[in-house]
């Protein structure tokens, strides 16, 4: 008769949990600390707060503007960030780490205007050339910021290190990101609860989900207040301010990766952005800042 | 649905070349590996007729990721009266003279099978046997199954082969053979999120010795004479069942349609219809009726004024024209997370009037109702 | 009146299928309820298609497969 089994830990600047359905804690307690491993691995590796970080290497080269070869796994992600700036017309930017010096954590005020133009001209995925495994700089003073994707690669990949160990049901849960391993021994679906971008103790919608991921992005979880209003962490390559339109959005796919991605570009999208899921036809739900909600979940009224 | 929109497609194209998002390991779609369940039936007829006491056993066992072994064993002890011929009355109606209260008889089956789950397919084999003084079946059954559209739709296809061998308490020695091939394929449909439906065509081919050696039959001129059947049955059946949960009284209802011919001149159909309930506390209930009418044989009559030319003629009461009308109930308890216990009861109005077409007689009229237990562990 | 049965099972059900929708995995919550499993329990099965095989001339069945039982 299997148990439940939680392995909390923090990374990514996020709480993060796997849990999973074992007959004794023995076997499990090891395969959720090889699993956290390695998002701990990515966390380190991609971190723009390291100085010993894979990242911090490429942007030290990113700010001299010269050129540098990449590992696989950083060449498979940089592969994926290219496709998500193509399908995103040009608004998912890895580039956009350059915004960073105007928008720190201490920032009590707007940037200023002057500083955000020279800024953005450091700013551009089609500034880089791409070439497996070269990455060139094509301007200096250029920086990655991996933000939009390691959290969601890491939680298909803690998923995957724990099935290959032989686990069967349970989840991976990386601030809010979610992979399912299985879904309960009964097969039951996990019911996972979306957070009203507004109300802290209320849902949006709750889905029944027994495999693949759902990822949320919204502007209630990291943001600035300035002068009495909210700004999202999710940076406008184009304008280099902080998007606006949408609250949150969470999107259903098999890879937690793709959801991720696809929730980052619709609130890149802002006030485009429920038009640009239906195209993608994922499911999804979405609510905008006047706290009304569409997308596929939202016609289920369960 | 609409295929995957090409962004989409892009997305997961990038997604599958990064290292370690794809896991190698086999999809294992066993849901309850470790199982056994037990049963008994009681089962009774009418007018000191037969009754039957039935205990089954079935376990499972998992093997590997991907194979289940499958286990079952069957035991059936018959007591009672059966009818062996029909006689005509002295007013003219014909009546049914049965065998002497005291015949007892046991029997005894065992199977063994596997499933092999291997990603969307499954695949059943399994071999039993029965083997006793005057019946001997060795069968083995093969079964396919693929899951499409995300497990919307699944088919299966399916074969079984007996091979019998029948002889008479009274005459012991005198064995004698048939086989039977059955063949189905069949379609499980998701209609939506509340219901499915399944359709499935089934064909059955018998060769050998196909009459009852327990039974005769009265002919005015002659006497007793051996129940005598052709020894080549084909049959076809065909199955339509739909099911729908309506979330208005929180219940599901289950319709079951069953029509089938045979080269015997023999024609049904049946419909069962059941209402099945959730309750608080992990209850299930369910209640329904079942309605089942049949033509006669061509070779039956209730009792014969000569004996026919091709040699062939029964008056078991099976292969009369007759129908009934059943009522079926059961209860289903789930005990913890492991264990389960259902009391199920039918009972069945067999009843001349509600024939098809063909012959028959309603002195073969009788109810009979079987009350099962079955208890279940999951693991 | 056979045929006829037959027939209307057979458009009905090409009805039903052009009809039919994709549930998604995350949309299954109402027929994973257990008064939706298409099919008895094995046991409960193999009873009721015994019992139906031996007072009764037509064929047996209650839905899809079945495969070698063994009856008499």
């Amino acid at each position: 008769m299997p148990g439940l089994y939680r392995y909390p830990f923090h990374a990514m600047g996020s709480r993060c949990e796997i849990r999973l359905y074992a007959e004794s804690d023995d076997e499990t307690a090891a395969i959720a600390r090889l699993a956290a491993a390695d998002v701990q691995r990515l966390d380190a590796k991609y971190s723009s707060y390291r100085d010993d970080s894979v990242a911090a290497a490429i942007n030290r080269v990113g700010a001299g503007g010269g050129a540098i070869e990449v590992d696989a796994e950083t060449a498979g992600l940089l592969d994926y960030a290219d496709t998500c700036f193509e399908q995103s017309e040009g608004l998912f930017d890895l580039t956009s780490g350059a915004l960073r010096e105007a928008w720190g954590a201490q920032c009590t005020a707007l940037p200023d205007a002057t500083l955000l133009e020279r800024l953005l001209e450091r700013v551009g995925w089609d500034k880089l050339l791409w070439s497996r495994p070269r990455l060139e700089f094509g301007v200096r003073g250029m920086a990655l910021d991996f933000g939009g994707v390691v959290k969601e690669y890491a939680a298909d990949r803690a998923a995957v290190i724990c099935l290959e160990a032989g686990m069967k049901h349970g989840l991976v849960d990386l601030g809010g990101d979610i992979k399912i391993i299985g879904p309960h021994p009964d097969g039951a679906p996990w019911s996972v609860g979306i957070q009203h971008p507004r109300q802290a103790d209320a849902v949006m919608a709750t889905l029944q989900v027994s495999r693949g991921a759902v990822a949320t992005s919204g502007d209630y979880e990291r943001y600035l207040a300035i002068d009495g209003k909210r700004y999202c962490h999710i940076l406008s390559p184009r304008t280099g301010m902080p998007v606006e339109g949408l609250a949150g959005v969470s999107v259903f796919a098999d890879e937690c990766i793709v959801a991720g991605s696809a929730t980052t570009i619709a609130m890149l999208m802002e006030e485009r952005g429920p038009s640009w899921l239906d195209e993608v036809g994922l499911p999804h739900v979405w609510m905008d800042k006047e706290q009304r909600v569409g997308g596929t979940y939202a016609r289920l009224d369960r | 649905m609409a295929a995957i929109s090409g962004k989409l497609a892009a997305l997961t194209a990038a997604a599958m070349a990064l290292p370690g998002v794809h896991t190698r390991a086999a999809d294992l779609t066993s849901p309850n590996p470790f199982s056994a369940e037990a049963s008994h039936l009681e089962y009774s007829e009418s007018g000191s007729r037969m009754s039957v006491r039935v205990n089954q056993a079935t376990g499972t066992l998992p093997v590997t990721d991907n194979v289940l072994l499958v286990g079952n064993y069957i035991q059936d002890v018959m007591s009672g009266a059966s009818p062996i011929f029909n006689a005509p009355g002295a007013g003219g109606d014909p009546h049914q003279v049965l065998t002497g209260a005291s015949v007892f008889d046991r029997r005894e089956a065992e199977d063994i099978g596997g499933v092999l789950f291997a990603g969307d397919n499954q695949f059943t084999l399994r071999q039993g046997w029965s083997l006793e003084n005057d019946y001997k079946s060795i069968w083995t059954s093969i079964e396919a199954r693929r899951f499409a559209n995300q497990k919307n739709t699944t088919f299966a296809v399916g074969a079984a082969f007996n091979d019998d061998g029948v002889s008479s308490h009274d005459a012991p020695h005198d064995y004698r053979t048939r086989i039977k091939r059955d063949f189905f394929a069949g379609v499980t449909q998701i209609i939506n999120e509340r219901s499915l439906f399944e359709v499935s065509l089934a064909y059955s081919y018998s060769n050998g010795y196909l009459s009852d050696p327990y039974k005769l039959v009265f002919v005015q001129s002659t006497g007793l004479l051996p129940d005598a059947r052709p020894s080549q049955r084909r049959q076809f059946a065909l199955t339509g069942k739909y099911l729908a949960y309506v979330p208005a009284i929180d219940s599901a209802f289950q319709v079951v349609e069953s029509l089938s011919t045979d080269n015997w001149g023999l024609r049904s159909g049946a419909l069962e219809v059941q209402w099945k309930k959730e309750l608080p506390g992990e209850w299930l209930v369910s209640a329904g009726g079942r309605l089942y009418s049949q033509s006669s044989a061509d070779f039956y009559k209730v009792v014969f004024q000569t004996a026919p030319g091709d040699g062939l003629h029964s008056s078991d009461y099976r292969m009369a024209a007759f129908g009934s009308m059943a009522w079926l109930a059961s209860v289903t308890k789930q005990i913890g997370r492991n264990f389960s216990v259902q009391f199920s009861a039918e009972r069945s109005y067999r009843r001349y009037s509600l024939r098809s077409g063909g012959t028959g007689f309603d002195g073969d009229d009788y109810l009979w109702s079987f009350y099962l237990a079955t208890l279940r562990a999951q693991f | 009146m056979r045929r006829r049965i037959g027939v209307a099972t057979a458009v009905l059900a090409l009805a039903l299928l052009s009809a039919c929708a994709t549930v998604q995995p995350w949309e299954r919550g109402t027929l994973a309820k257990p008064v939706m499993s298409v099919d008895d329990p094995p046991q409960e099965k193999t009873q009721k298609l015994r019992t139906y095989k031996a007072k009764e001339g037509g064929a047996a069945a209650t839905g899809v497969g079945g495969g070698g039982c063994g009856c008499n």
